[in-house]
């Protein structure tokens, strides 16, 4: 009995053919086969059984041998032709050696001779049946194992994308796409240009970097790398920019940020997390614009490079030791930044990339910061050289804008299509006594998309959904037809152009009299192209080296770069 | 700029895509094929280093509101860079020619 309902656990889910001429045996024996079965198939000789086989996805076959016809050898022949596998019990009552060696050849499982003992019949299918058993299994858990591979690649991928929006979120710029625009009644007015590249390796970065507005004109740049590869880095890297940001914040709330409050804070914050031999390296920056104050305190990342306004290159180097768990002393450093007219933070990722010929980058990053004049720049050029990075890179770039220029105009219009049309080839006309043919295409590409930005949302105030809705419905042209009749604002276009020594230095002003657009927006990661907005700006984005907005918005400051004799 | 029907559904343009003239044309020349009940239209670019939002929009629309197929077919490396910068390699079926 036991036998029986093991044998029924396994033969549950089986089907099985059993072919036999004899009614008699046909009926008792499939009066015991019933109820261990999922469906018992009946046939009365070889070549019905042989028909049934093929239409349906047997299991396991029993059979008589002497029937009419075609026997059971002669359709196991058949069958052994396309299936090798299915089990086969061969019920006979004729065994010589010449016979059990045919059958034993054409692979039949297990004999049971006639007349039939059933404890012999169950065995037997016991045993023909375990293969089948362990085959289904072994088919059922690979399934299983490809189900969920695919669930955890789609459960990876989901949280890999939900921890760089998460890391990404940590990060704080106050100055994305935007200027500083300073004024100063001893030195004149300035503009400082702040870009940046934050390009982890992988999902989680061991980098990560932050720019803080503190007010008045002050600023605090700091970059982090914790030392080692992998999650535990972009642990403590994300632990220290959310620390730092959320202590900068306070203080600025407070009004009484100091590098050196913030630093003590910071290092009081991370020691305890630190596991033993752990290292974290930073570069914090406080720039006082106003006062053209610099004060820095670097923890072993890549030095601080400055350009002069006469050109020369200075490398400010590391002043501390990394963070450690054990105490270290602190040194910052105060400089006067009155003559300095770029400034550069960038984390090892960069300097220490070797390229496929095995050069270094350190070796080519000084003259490439030279000649540089935004972080995109820099990173184009280090691109064409290593096209392999293996390390996370983030670099913060600020270029103050020229003081003498040699070409200005200013060119003022109202806000309509027509004239935007008109405006526009006066500045190519202007453009192209600088620039190569090609470059003047692209750069008045740029040109076109950042204007009609600001037509956009600066005479007719467009918000995006509106706009998406007015496209959606194709009356987006009919509508901006409509709203120019009442147009009263204004676009003032200065074009200049500096002397950058093998250079020129494009920097075309668009500023429009309305509420101004949204520049953070652009920050937040769209995946859907088909509502995807601010796709004039990348695209003017990948054309220039940079683009910079004033704090309301409503002001554009393009920049591009042109090799002189073009 | 210049634009030629060279097939039942497709258009070629010659020259830089810039304008807002330039867009109204391509988007005048491509709605002449859409209503005519075409369901998917090429456009050949052999020379436009760029291409403006506003035309990007437009084929965005016909894609995902109009469900028209289109496929771009573009001869400069810049403007296949651009293309690809903004996710578009797939959705417009871009082809280097």
């Amino acid at each position: 009995m036991k036998t029986m309902d093991r044998l029924k656990d396994i033969t549950s889910q089986l089907k099985v053919l059993y072919v036999e001429d004899e009614d008699l045996f046909r009926m008792t024996v499939g009066g015991k086969l019933r109820g261990h079965f999922k469906e018992i198939i009946f046939a009365e000789n070889g070549l019905e059984g042989l028909k049934k086989y093929f239409e349906n996805d047997i299991d396991l076959l029993i059979t008589d041998n002497l029937m009419p016809v075609m026997n059971g050898l002669e359709m196991i022949q058949e069958i052994r032709k396309k299936d090798t596998k299915t089990p086969i019990i061969l019920v006979t009552g004729f065994i010589d050696t010449d016979f059990l060696i045919k059958s034993i050849n054409l692979g039949v499982t297990q004999f049971v001779a006639k007349p039939i003992n059933f404890d012999n019949l169950f065995n037997a299918i016991e045993i023909a049946t375990q293969r089948v058993i362990l085959e289904n299994l072994e088919r059922k858990t690979r399934q299983q194992e490809i189900e969920l591979f695919k669930y955890r690649e789609k459960y990876h991928s989901l949280q890999q994308e939900r921890a760089f929006r998460k890391e990404l979120n940590i990060i704080k710029n106050d100055l994305f796409m935007r200027k500083i625009s300073i004024r100063n009644e001893n030195s004149g007015d300035s503009q400082w240009f702040c870009s940046y590249i934050f390009k982890p390796l992988d999902i989680m970065s061991g980098d990560s970097y932050s720019i803080r507005r503190l007010g008045d004109d002050r600023y605090l740049f700091f970059l982090i790398d914790a030392m080692g590869k992998g999650l535990s880095a972009s642990v403590t890297t994300m632990l220290s920019t959310s620390y730092i940001n959320h202590i900068t914040s306070e203080m600025i709330k407070d009004g009484n940020f100091t590098l050196q409050d913030c630093i003590e804070s910071y290092q009081r914050f991370i020691k305890p997390e630190l596991i033993d031999e752990e290292i974290v390296c930073l570069s914090l920056v406080y720039l006082d614009f106003r006062l053209s104050r610099m004060v820095y305190a670097n923890f072993s990342m890549p030095p601080i490079m400055l350009q002069k306004i006469n050109g020369e290159v200075e490398i400010l180097k590391s002043n501390n030791l990394p963070l450690m768990k054990v105490d270290i002393p602190l040194r910052i450093q105060d400089i006067d930044i009155s003559d300095v007219s770029k400034i550069m933070l960038y984390s090892d990722g960069l300097n220490e990339c070797y390229s496929t010929k095995g050069e270094l980058y350190n070796d080519y990053i000084r003259a490439d910061f030279k000649s540089c004049c935004s972080a995109k720049d820099l990173f184009d050029k280090f691109r064409r050289v290593m096209t392999n990075p293996n390390d996370d890179i983030t670099i913060v770039f600020l270029k103050k804008k020229p003081a003498s220029k040699i070409f200005s105009k200013t060119m003022t219009i109202l806000s309509k299509i027509k004239e935007i049309t008109l405006l526009s080839e006066q500045v190519k006309e202007v453009l192209s006594a600088f620039m190569k043919s090609d470059d003047t295409i692209l750069f008045m590409s740029a040109f076109s998309e950042i204007i009609l930005n600001s037509y956009e949302h600066g005479h007719i105030e467009l918000p995006t959904s509106k706009k998406r809705e007015l496209i959606a419905n194709d009356t987006y042209d009919d509508y901006l037809r409509e709203c120019e009749k009442t147009c009263k604002s204004c676009i003032e276009v200065t074009i200049e152009v500096f002397d950058e020594v093998e250079d020129y230095l494009i920097c075309a002003c668009i500023k429009d009299s309305g509420c101004g657009f949204d520049v953070d927006s652009m920050q937040r990661v769209e995946k859907n192209n088909a509502a995807f907005s601010g796709r004039g700006i990348k695209i003017a984005e990948s054309i220039l080296d940079g683009i910079y907005y004033n704090q309301k918005g409503n002001e554009a400051t393009l920049i591009k770069k042109i090799k002189k004799g073009g | 700029m210049e634009i030629k029907v060279t097939g039942a559904s497709e258009i070629t343009i010659l020259g830089n895509i810039q304008s807002i003239e330039d867009y109204q044309e391509i988007k005048d020349s491509v709605r002449a094929l859409t209503d005519k009940g075409i369901t998917s239209v090429t456009l050949r670019i052999p020379d436009s280093l760029s291409m403006p939002s506003s035309v990007i929009g437009f084929l965005l629309k016909l894609v995902h509101v109009d469900n028209v197929g289109v496929t771009v077919l573009v001869g400069d490396d810049r403007l296949y860079n651009l293309l690809d910068i903004l996710n578009l390699i797939s959705i417009f079926k871009v082809k280097k020619v």
